[in-house]
């Protein structure tokens, strides 16, 4: 166990955050959160381990499934739901979306466009090279990104240029009989592409905390002293709910319940999911660990609920922004150029 | 003021961005002003001035994240067609950033590309794709045609905090002009070169010294031209033309971009709408008439906004 003892709370309290924000997002639905939403289950080891890492000068580029990192960044939760909802109390104003969460004060970026997290992350860790910063630069990815044609470049270019970054992929259908999707790449493993370039490259299996820990901080220790790229594909478990396409709800796995991580059910049809769970993992570590009781767990969550129902109930209240700020924010010049 | 080409002008205001501010940096390819043979890497070391593998959307995207986080890179992609392959950072980071963001972030990079018909270059090294960018709120497009142009635009490129496009053409390296050396940035508006009463020239990036040729040799007909170098494209300082309208009563626009929802008929379109009472006769159009661009030289004359075609215009406005 190399996870410092007064880490585990804290760990387990930010996964929890990221799953019930998740689940409520499935509550509200596609009648409340706009456009497509891409939820976090499965992954929340990955996300919680890395950023539990990162310091708050680390400037951190997500994608479009970017609840959860926008949480673990300390975004609030308020900020996070309203952007949701697109209300003006939105991290982006309401200009953003599920899609694009994003805080100039938390260092965080989000882009819809695959590919686009790895190139921009680069881009800020050659700011922190020339401007002499001892930040890094994280990029989260998607397994699928890696057929980008961008991927590659800038693998080469932050290895020629030795930029401190950590690409984080997140491979999210990993699952028992693990192997790259042929229908994706054609390579041995996702971690080959990054190798050939000279950027430093390791899997983990991102299911169980003790696992997943030691490794991510031994690459974001790695970035951080030899000032030189580095690569994590982080195995994430699919989560089953996720069948159902685009905007998925909890109609297969319902609301977590963590008395499971104790008490699995019985002639339970998502065992898989229910084994493999990243969440139920971390709650037995951290009771085994000692560092808190079932008991302590159990009224953390409820208190994680009311914290997350209380912001759903207040994003819900709030207003839309005002219709005129469709045309505020689009340049900066001020009168520098034509109106 | 002082004597000097419009190349000149361009790498000067380069270079005084560069020695302003320490977080300037320069990332490009080959034959752009990030070029080592343009004496920026010996002038600023290899730490800022940044060679680049061919790899225009990796280098776009990497100076991108870079602005968002206290750089401010020039970057140059050489040929327009080449930052083609750049359209993912140029048009949906960095244009849409600050928006999306709610205002939070801001992206000021100058993206630098050349446009121009040469011949020999055939249609995929001949793209004139500024009025694609036109189509992008929240990037800022300038195309001065004047030595003067080239260095208050490079300035307030430099200086504003937005992404801006610079669109170059290697056929205006070579033309002299003043240049306001260390005057104060101004903010860029449409600029009137030559005055004239009969009718308006708004002519843009190479073709201001076109139309500024076609006017000087009507002037010895009694022909009095006032042309106008929009210096942004966008932007449009659709004032400052529909000013120039309403002195001369006669509209051409032109420019060395294709016909069809380019400049030319932005220009056009907004002074019909917003100056339909000033005009006196129809508005013409000169640009590539939505062809692709042929290298050979029989050929590539007959698709060019040449001085030919802008007096032939001209004389069919006063018609």
């Amino acid at each position: 166990m190399s996870i410092p003892h007064d880490r585990l709370v804290p760990l387990l309290e930010s996964m929890l955050l990221m799953r019930r924000v998740e689940e409520t997002c499935c509550e509200l639905g596609p009648q409340q959160v706009f456009g497509n939403y891409h939820v976090y289950f499965g992954q929340e080891a990955t996300g919680a381990s890395v950023l539990s890492m990162i310091r708050p000068e680390d400037p951190v580029f997500t994608t479009h499934r970017c609840h959860a990192h926008a949480l673990a960044r300390g975004i609030p939760v308020e900020q996070v739901i309203g952007e949701l909802l697109l209300r003006g109390s939105g991290a982006s104003k309401g200009k953003g979306g599920t899609q694009h969460i994003m805080s100039l004060e938390r260092r965080t970026v989000a882009t819809s466009i695959v590919g686009g997290s790895t190139s921009m992350a680069t881009g800020a860790a050659l700011a922190a090279q020339v401007a002499g910063e001892d930040w890094i630069a994280v990029a989260f990815l998607g397994d699928r990104s890696m057929a980008e044609g961008v991927v590659p470049e800038v693998f080469n270019l932050a290895g020629l240029w030795d930029l401190p970054v950590l690409y984080v992929c997140e491979n999210n259908f990993w699952g028992p009989t693990y192997e790259p999707r042929r229908s994706n790449l054609n390579i041995s493993a996702l971690t080959a592409l990054p190798e050939t370039y000279g950027v430093r490259a390791v899997a983990v299996e991102a299911v169980d905390m003790s696992v997943v820990y030691p490794v991510a901080e031994e690459l974001v220790e790695y970035v951080r002293r030899e000032r030189h790229p580095a690569f994590l594909e982080a195995r994430t478990p699919g989560w089953p709910g996720r069948s159902g396409g685009e905007n998925p709800s909890l109609d297969v796995t319902g609301l977590t319940d963590l008395d499971h991580a104790w008490n699995p059910p019985a002639d339970d049809p998502i065992k898989g999911w229910h084994d493999a769970d990243p969440l139920l993992h971390m709650v037995r570590l951290v009771v085994n660990e000692g560092a808190a009781s079932k008991d302590e767990i159990l009224q953390m969550d409820r208190t994680v609920q009311e914290r997350v129902a209380k912001a759903a109930e207040a994003a819900i209240a709030a207003p839309f922004p005002p219709a005129v700020d469709a045309f505020a924010d689009i340049l900066g010049g001020g009168d520098l150029w034509p109106k | 003021m002082a004597e000097m080409t419009f190349l000149e002008a361009r790498n000067r205001a380069i270079t005084e961005a560069m020695e302003a501010n320490d977080r300037a940096i320069i990332i490009g390819g080959f034959g752009g002003p990030g070029a080592p043979e343009g004496g920026y890497a010996k002038a600023f070391g290899a730490q800022r001035v940044r060679s680049t593998p061919i790899s225009e959307e990796g280098y776009g995207g990497i100076a991108v994240g870079a602005s968002l986080f206290g750089l401010r890179p020039i970057v140059t992609f050489s040929n327009a067609s080449f930052m083609f392959d750049a359209w993912e950072p140029v048009l949906n980071e960095a244009a849409l950033l600050r928006y999306m963001s709610g205002g939070q972030f801001q992206a000021p990079i100058v993206f630098h590309m050349l446009i121009g018909l040469r011949a020999g270059w055939a249609a995929q090294h001949s793209q004139t794709s500024h009025a694609m960018l036109c189509n992008a709120p929240g990037l800022v497009v300038v195309a001065p045609g004047t030595p003067a142009g080239a260095y208050e635009m490079m300035r307030t490129a430099v200086a504003s905090n937005d992404p801006v496009v610079f669109v170059d053409s290697p056929t205006l390296h070579r033309e002299t002009g003043e240049v306001a050396v260390g005057a104060g940035v101004r903010p860029a508006r449409a600029k009137v070169l030559r005055s004239g009463t009969d009718v308006t020239v708004v002519a843009v990036s190479a073709m201001a010294p076109r139309a500024l040729r076609v006017a000087e040799r009507l002037a010895g007909e009694g022909i009095s031209v006032e042309v106008v170098d929009p210096q942004v494209i966008s932007p449009l300082d659709r004032s400052g033309i529909l000013e120039s309208v309403a002195r001369t009563g006669h509209l051409v626009a032109v420019d060395e971009g294709q016909l069809s929802c380019g400049v030319a008929s932005e220009i056009v379109g907004s002074v019909a709408e917003h100056g339909y009472d000033l005009l006196k006769s129809a508005p013409r159009r000169v640009a590539i008439p939505d062809v692709p661009v042929p290298p050979g030289p029989t050929q590539i004359e007959v698709v060019t906004p040449n001085e030919s075609r802008i007096e032939a215009a001209i004389r069919a406005a006063l018609d």
